[in-house]
């Protein structure tokens, strides 16, 4: 079979990432404004909101990958799903680090109940929570079942954690609220940019991802062919 | 059916005794242990209670769902049930019915208890502390038996059911707090309302998951 | 008519069944023997619908049963390895209950018939969880004599019984001969399962072997056929 690195695809989409990863560095430390109040502090937010988002659309994937194994039993699905969580989760975890780096200097406290961080916090337990199910199941067919049911469950729990969370906490509304439509030019083709990244970049991971869940279970199932 | 199978779970239980007790004893523990843990003033207690409570509701409720799961293992009666002609949303239903029959047997034994020990005032409003109380008890009942119908096949379930219970149901388990402490504090509707609100659509979106879905987590 | 076409299954990755087909007639009494391991649990499990299956269909009388709703399975007992009962239960109330999920309606006269019947004392009243492996087995047995099935699955039905379960047991499957009804019996106790079947069908790594031996009393000794 041929190596997922030698596709055509895969070598365009790793090179643009390459380049427009370092276009993106140079631009948020050279050219885009410093923020007045919050200084380099507030460079973290090009990595901080592209990750959430990321992680957001992870479990957006999980939950139709999920949906869709339901339905059509095809573990391509499954495959999409589990590398789907593990990206999610992957990139909740930078959000979580990438949170309160931020916070220490602005807040004066590394944590906050924010709303929006705390559902992403309440979404990386629910997902340990996941794998934990995927690592003591076996590798079968009803695992997989169950974990494409974790993940709708999940997903359609967000919304009502979020609205929870956030009037659990209002003191802790201080989560900047920035309308992008209302920053200059340099800040806001920036951020789109580094948008476009965080999600090829999502794009390029899932599809290694799946590649390799594919390969595996074709050599496990290897052991088996008679 | 649904009776049938309803009324199955309350016979084992009224026979064994063994969810309802350990529920209650266990229950009971906590709630002296938190009025030895907090006893310098009853005023702060009241405004801690309504977190205190739920959380010795939300343990109570994972010992009553491993226990009534464990139960189908023992002499594999769950096989017995998926073979029979027994729609699988229906005996999702049955064990979300008995889980908060138990739970809500289990909360009138021990909320007395609850005010008595730590010495709170009983809240003006009863009606609306009841039917909090119930449609919080059908949340945990809906989430908790989806996810103990997923996790009772794997192995270390025991574990993972609270490990994956507790995340999920955060946002029942603050709107639970939020409106008991509401109702305690005498507050009119209107100022929790949104609380309320959020508990009905998780008992809504559970439920329905639930209804939808067990029939592919109950197979083998 | 019980039709199995193509069943695959997989634990993990492991193969458990291979492309299974298997035909049971109206009154055919068919043994399935295998080593352990060879799937033949699982196969019975895949028919009634406690295990999913991966590929293929099922179908009793020209009626699907993996795609359709519960009552499909309504022909169809299962007494599986495990006895399937609530331990803390009387062997009445087990009984009761098992009748009311089929949707029956029996008098305590029929259950303490039916358990007197193999051989259990129907004034027995405490909870099974203190009962034997064979009296299980005993009481598991009155569940085919309190549920008009059809076609009756047993996996290792000897299990736990003494001698004189053994012979109520033979007892019993000979008067349901006499019925037209039709039995799925798995045994690793070929001399046993041959003396009672008309047809051997051997499981083996998942696969049916076809080459193998027809039962004693064997009506027809055509191996399976492919629909």
């Amino acid at each position: 079979m041929e190596s997922f690195h030698s596709r055509q695809s895969s070598k365009v989409t790793a090179g643009i990432l390459a380049v427009f990863w370092v276009v993106v560095l140079y631009l948020v430390l050279n050219v885009t404004r410093i923020d007045p109040d919050q200084q380099m502090a507030q460079k973290i937010f090009y990595y901080h909101v592209p990750s959430a988002w990321v992680a957001g659309l992870g479990y957006l994937v999980v939950m139709f990958a999920g949906v869709l194994y339901l339905i059509m039993k095809d573990e391509k699905w499954d495959h999409l799903g589990l590398a789907a969580a593990e990206l999610g989760t992957l990139f909740c975890a930078l959000v979580l680090i990438t949170g309160p780096i931020w916070a220490k200097p602005i807040w004066g406290a590394p944590w906050s109940w924010e709303p929006r961080l705390t559902t992403v916090l309440i979404m990386f337990l629910i997902y340990i929570g996941y794998f934990m199910v995927r690592n003591f199941g076996d590798e079968g067919e009803r695992t997989r079942r169950i974990s494409a049911v974790l993940g709708i469950a999940a997903f359609l729990n967000v919304p009502i954690i979020y609205v929870s969370v956030k009037f659990w906490a209002a003191d802790a509304q201080l989560h900047p609220q920035p309308a992008m439509s209302q920053q200059s030019p340099d800040v806001f083709w920036t951020f789109m940019l580094s948008l476009l990244v965080f999600t090829l970049l999502f794009v390029h991971l899932l599809r290694f991802r799946v590649h390799i869940l594919k390969l595996r279970s074709k050599v496990l199932g290897m052991r088996y062919d008679v | 059916m649904l009776a049938v199978l309803v009324r199955k779970d309350l016979l084992i239980e009224f026979r064994s005794r063994e969810i309802l007790i350990s529920m209650i004893t266990f229950g009971a523990a906590i709630t002296l242990l938190y009025a030895f843990s907090f006893r310098p003033s009853p005023e702060s207690m009241q405004t801690f209670a309504p977190g205190l409570m739920w959380m010795v509701f939300l343990f109570v409720s994972v010992l009553a769902l491993h226990r009534s799961h464990s139960l189908e293992k023992e002499f594999d009666a769950f096989s017995m049930i998926l073979s029979a002609p027994v729609e699988r949303s229906v005996l999702f239903i049955s064990k979300y019915l008995s889980g908060f029959i138990f739970l809500v047997v289990a909360q009138m034994v021990l909320l007395p208890l609850f005010f008595l020990f730590l010495q709170l005032p009983l809240p003006a409003n009863l009606a609306q502390m009841v039917a909090v109380f119930l449609l919080v008890d059908l949340g945990i009942s809906a989430a908790g038996s989806l996810l103990s119908g997923i996790v009772m096949r794997v192995r270390v379930n025991e574990m993972l059911l609270p490990l994956m219970l507790f995340p999920m149901v955060t946002p029942l388990l603050i709107s639970a707090v939020k409106s008991t402490a509401s109702i305690m504090d005498n507050q009119p509707f209107n100022q929790w309302k949104l609380w309320f609100q959020l508990i009905v659509s998780f008992v809504i979106v559970f439920s329905l998951i639930g209804y939808l879905i067990y029939d592919y987590v109950s197979e083998e | 008519m019980l039709s199995i076409q193509n069943v695959n299954k997989q634990f993990g990755y492991r193969p458990v069944l291979r492309d299974v087909s298997l035909k049971i007639k109206d009154g055919e009494f068919l043994g399935l023997v295998g080593p352990n391991g060879s799937g033949k649990s699982t196969l019975l499990r895949i028919v009634v619908r406690v295990v999913s299956c991966d590929g293929g269909s099922i179908s009793w009388n020209g009626n699907s049963i993996l795609n359709a709703g519960a009552d499909q399975r309504r022909p169809l007992l299962y007494l599986g390895h495990e006895p399937g009962f609530y331990p803390p239960l009387s062997a009445a109330e087990n009984l009761h209950l098992i009748a009311k999920l089929y949707g029956l309606e029996p008098s305590p006269a029929d259950v303490e018939k039916n358990l007197s019947e193999v051989g259990l004392d129907p004034a027995r009243s405490g909870p099974i969880r203190q009962f034997s492996r064979g009296m299980l087995q005993r009481l598991a047995l009155a569940k085919a004599l309190t549920i008009p099935w059809e076609l009756l699955l047993l996996d290792e039905p000897t299990t736990g019984l003494d001698k004189q379960g053994k012979s109520m047991l033979s007892q019993l499957i000979e008067t349901w001969r006499k019925d037209d009804r039709s039995l799925l019996l798995v045994s690793h106790d070929e001399e046993w399962l041959s003396s009672h079947c008309d047809r051997i069908v051997q499981l083996s790594n998942g696969r049916i072997q076809r080459s193998e031996v027809d039962g004693t009393k064997s009506v027809q000794t055509e191996l399976v056929e492919e629909a």
